[in-house]
C-alpha cells in the first residue's frame, strides 16, 4: 500500500493532524481537495491569473502554518476559504491598489437600478468578468456579500469600513451589474 | 421580493466555481514547507556564528587590556632571547654550531602564542624544521590551526600625540607571517600616515577663487552693497590671497587667524569692481569626522567702485564688521588623497555695523547657507578644496546664491612640527593554514 493510498483511507481529522505535523502527503491531500475551489476564489479577488496563483500559494502556506488553529470546528473548506479571502484582503490592504481609486460619485449608480435579469443564462467566466469590471471597493464588497456569504458586519470589520459604507457599495455594485446585464441582454436580443 | 435578489442569486453560484490551478503552485508550497523545516537547523548555525562573534569581541577587549603590558613583555622577551643566545654560543659551541639544522617532523602544540595574550590558547599542528645560524634560530613550520597573532608596528605621524592605534581583523591568512627581525621589521614599517595631518602650529599661504551667481534681479539697495551675498546680481568672480596662522589645540579644535585680500570682477549692473581686505579670526570645533562647525569673526575693509549711471555715483568706502556663525553637518568619505562631503548647514551672518562715505548703516542681516558638497584634494603638500552651496536670506528679499569655490592651502612651512612615533598593534584572528618562518 502506497502512502497516498494509506492517506486516502484516513478520515479527514487524521489527515489534518498529519498536516499539522508537516506531513507533506497529508498537506498535499488537503491542497488537492480544495485547490480548484480556492483558485476560483482567488481569481475573483485578483486582477489576473498570475496574481491569483500567487494568492493561492500564499493562502495555502498560511493554511498549513495556522492549521493547528482550525480546531476541527466547522468544515475545513469553510475555514480554508476564510483564510484565502482574508489573505486576499490583507494583500490588497497592504498594496492599497484596489481601494485607492474609489470615487463614489464617479458613477450614476441609480441609473438602471430597477432592472432585474430573469431569463439570462451566464457562464461562470462571464459572471466573474462582470464582477471584475466593478470599481474595486464595490467589487470586493459584492464578492464578500453575494458570493462568499459574509454579513455587512463581517465585511465592515474585514475591510475596516462602516456598515453603511459596506451597504452603499453593495447597492452600487448591484446597480452597476444590473446596468451591465441589461446592456448585454439588449445587445444580444438586438443581434437576434 | 427585493429587486436585487435575482442579481445576488445569479452571482452566488460563483461560490461553487472551480478552476484548475497551475501545477507549479503546489511545488512552490511544498518548497516553502521544506524550507521552513530546514529553518530550524539554521539556528544551530546562528548559534555557532554568535559564539565566534562573542569570542572575537571578548578577545578584542582582552587584547586592549593587554596593550598596557605589551611593551614591558617585549623588552623582557628580547632580553631573554639575547641572554639565551649568548649562553648557547658560549656554553655549547659544538652542539649548536652555526647552520646546524634541527627537524621536528610533527608536533601538536597547545600554548599561548604570544606574550601579548593571556586569554587565547593556540593549538596548532605543525610540521617543520629549525636551524641555528649566527645565534639566530630559524624555524619553518607548516601550520594548521586557529590563528591568533599579534604584531607590533611603529609608524610615524606628524605632529600627533602619542596615540596608540589598535586594529583587529578576522581573516583566514594563508601566507608567510614570519617576523624576522623585530626591530628591522619595525623600521621597514615606519612611514608617514597621510590620513593624519594634525599640526600643532601652522602657517599657510592661501589662494582662493570663487565663482558665484545669484537669482535676484534688480532692485538692489545700499544694503546689498554691504551684504557680500548681494554685491552681484548676476555673477561674481573673486580671487583672493593671503596667509593664515593657526594652532591645532587638539584633534577637534582649530584656532586660526589671518589676513585675506580679495579682488573681484563683476558684471553686475551697478558695480564694476571691488577690493576687499579681510582680517579674520576663526575657531573650528570639529565634532567628529562626519560633522564640523566653525565660528568666524570678520573685519572687512572694502572699497566699492560704482558704475556710472547708477543712482549713487562714485566710489564708496565701507567699513563694517560682520560675524558669520556657521554650523554644518556633513556626511561623506575621506580617503588618503581626497575627501568628499555633502551635507546641510546653517550659516547665520550678522552685519553689526557699517560706516560709509555717504551714510552710515547699522543693520542686522541673517542668511542660511546650505552646503551641497565639498571636495578636498591633498596633493603635493597642498589642500585644494572646492565646494558648492546655496545661500538664502532668512529675511528680506528671496534670493538664492549658488557658488563654486576653490581654495588652495599650501603648507610649505611646518616650523613647529616634529615626527612622533606611534605604536600600532595589529591582531589577526582567524584560521591559519600556511607557512610560518620565525627568525629569533
Amino acid at each position: 500500500m502506497t502512502k497516498q493510498n494509506y492517506i486516502d483511507q484516513l478520515d479527514e481529522q487524521k489527515i489534518i493532524d498529519g498536516a499539522i505535523k508537516k506531513d507533506h502527503a497529508c498537506q498535499k491531500w488537503i491542497y488537492e481537495k480544495f485547490a480548484n475551489k480556492m483558485m476560483a476564489v482567488c481569481l475573483r479577488y485578483t486582477a489576473d491569473a498570475d496574481e491569483a496563483k500567487d494568492l493561492l500559494q500564499d493562502s495555502f502556506i498560511r493554511v498549513f502554518d495556522y492549521l493547528h488553529q482550525f480546531g476541527h470546528k466547522g468544515s475545513l473548506e469553510g475555514w480554508v476559504r476564510r483564510v484565502v479571502v482574508t489573505s486576499a484582503l490583507n494583500h490588497y490592504n497592504v498594496s492599497k491598489r484596489r481601494f485607492t481609486d474609489v470615487d463614489i460619485d464617479a458613477v450614476d449608480w441609480e441609473k438602471g437600478a430597477s432592472y432585474t435579469p430573469y431569463s439570462a443564462q451566464y457562464t461562470m467566466d462571464e459572471l466573474t468578468t462582470l464582477i471584475k469590471q466593478l470599481p474595486p471597493m464595490a467589487q470586493t464588497v459584492f464578492n464578500l456579500f453575494a458570493v462568499d456569504g459574509y454579513s455587512h458586519n463581517e465585511i465592515a470589520e474585514m475591510l475596516n469600513i462602516s456598515d453603511g459604507t459596506s451597504k452603499s457599495n453593495l447597492f452600487r455594485a448591484r446597480a452597476l451589474l444590473q446596468e451591465k446585464l441589461k446592456k448585454i441582454e439588449q445587445y444580444s436580443y438586438g443581434q437576434v | 421580493m427585493d429587486k436585487f435578489d435575482n442579481i445576488d442569486d445569479l452571482f452566488s453560484k460563483l461560490g461553487n466555481d472551480e478552476k484548475q490551478p497551475p501545477s507549479v503552485a503546489w511545488q512552490y508550497i511544498l518548497a516553502d514547507q521544506k524550507r521552513k523545516k530546514r529553518a530550524g537547523m539554521l539556528w544551530c548555525y546562528y548559534g555557532f556564528a554568535g559564539l565566534i562573534l562573542v569570542g572575537g569581541l571578548i578577545g578584542y577587549y582582552q587584547f586592549k587590556s593587554d596593550k598596557a603590558s605589551l611593551q614591558s613583555n617585549n623588552v623582557a622577551k628580547r632580553e631573554v632571547l639575547a641572554k639565551n643566545a649568548n649562553t648557547e654560543s658560549s656554553n655549547n659551541p659544538v652542539s649548536e654550531t652555526p647552520n646546524t639544522p634541527r627537524t621536528h617532523i610533527a608536533s601538536v602544540t597547545s600554548s599561548i602564542p604570544t606574550a601579548y595574550s593571556s586569554f587565547f590558547s593556540k593549538p596548532n599542528i605543525s610540521i617543520g624544521s629549525t636551524s641555528n645560524s649566527n645565534n639566530n634560530i630559524t624555524e619553518v613550520e607548516v601550520l594548521l590551526g586557529p590563528e591568533i597573532d599579534v604584531t607590533e608596528n611603529v609608524i610615524t605621524k606628524t605632529n600627533t600625540s602619542e596615540d596608540e592605534i589598535a586594529t583587529t581583523t578576522l581573516t583566514v591568512p594563508l601566507q608567510d607571517k614570519g617576523i624576522n627581525n623585530e626591530e628591522e621589521e619595525k623600521d621597514k614599517k615606519i612611514r608617514k600616515d597621510p590620513l593624519v595631518k594634525i599640526q600643532k602650529w601652522f602657517i599657510e599661504p592661501v589662494v582662493m577663487g570663487t565663482y558665484s551667481f545669484r537669482t535676484l534681479k534688480g532692485g538692489a539697495d545700499m544694503t546689498d552693497y554691504i551684504n557680500q551675498r548681494n554685491r552681484s546680481e548676476v555673477r561674481l568672480l573673486k580671487l583672493g590671497f593671503g596667509a593664515t596662522i593657526g594652532k591645532a589645540l587638539n584633534k577637534n579644535l582649530n584656532f586660526q587667524g589671518g589676513i585675506l585680500y580679495n579682488i573681484q570682477g563683476l558684471s553686475a549692473s551697478y558695480t564694476a569692481s571691488t577690493a576687499q581686505k579681510k582680517v579674520f579670526v576663526e575657531v573650528d570645533p570639529t565634532l567628529n569626522k562626519y560633522a564640523s562647525s566653525a565660528i568666524y569673526i570678520y573685519v572687512h575693509d572694502s572699497v566699492y567702485k560704482l558704475e556710472k549711471g547708477n543712482a549713487i555715483n562714485g566710489d564708496q568706502k565701507f567699513h563694517y564688521i560682520r560675524i558669520p556663525f556657521l554650523v554644518e553637518g556633513q556626511i561623506g568619505i575621506k580617503k588618503t588623497t581626497y575627501s568628499f562631503y555633502g551635507g546641510v548647514g546653517v550659516s547665520l551672518n550678522w552685519l553689526l555695523a557699517a560706516r560709509g562715505d555717504i551714510q552710515d548703516y547699522q543693520s542686522t542681516q541673517s542668511s542660511v547657507f546650505v552646503p551641497v558638497n565639498q571636495v578636498s584634494l591633498q596633493r603635493f603638500g597642498a589642500d585644494v578644496i572646492a565646494r558648492t552651496g546655496f545661500l538664502m536670506p532668512l529675511f528680506g528679499k528671496p534670493d538664492i546664491q549658488f557658488s563654486v569655490g576653490f581654495r588652495g592651502i599650501f603648507s610649505p612651512i611646518s616650523a613647529f612640527s616634529k615626527e612622533v612615533p606611534v605604536k600600532q598593534y595589529n591582531r589577526t584572528i582567524g584560521f591559519e593554514v600556511g607557512i610560518r618562518k620565525i627568525v629569533k
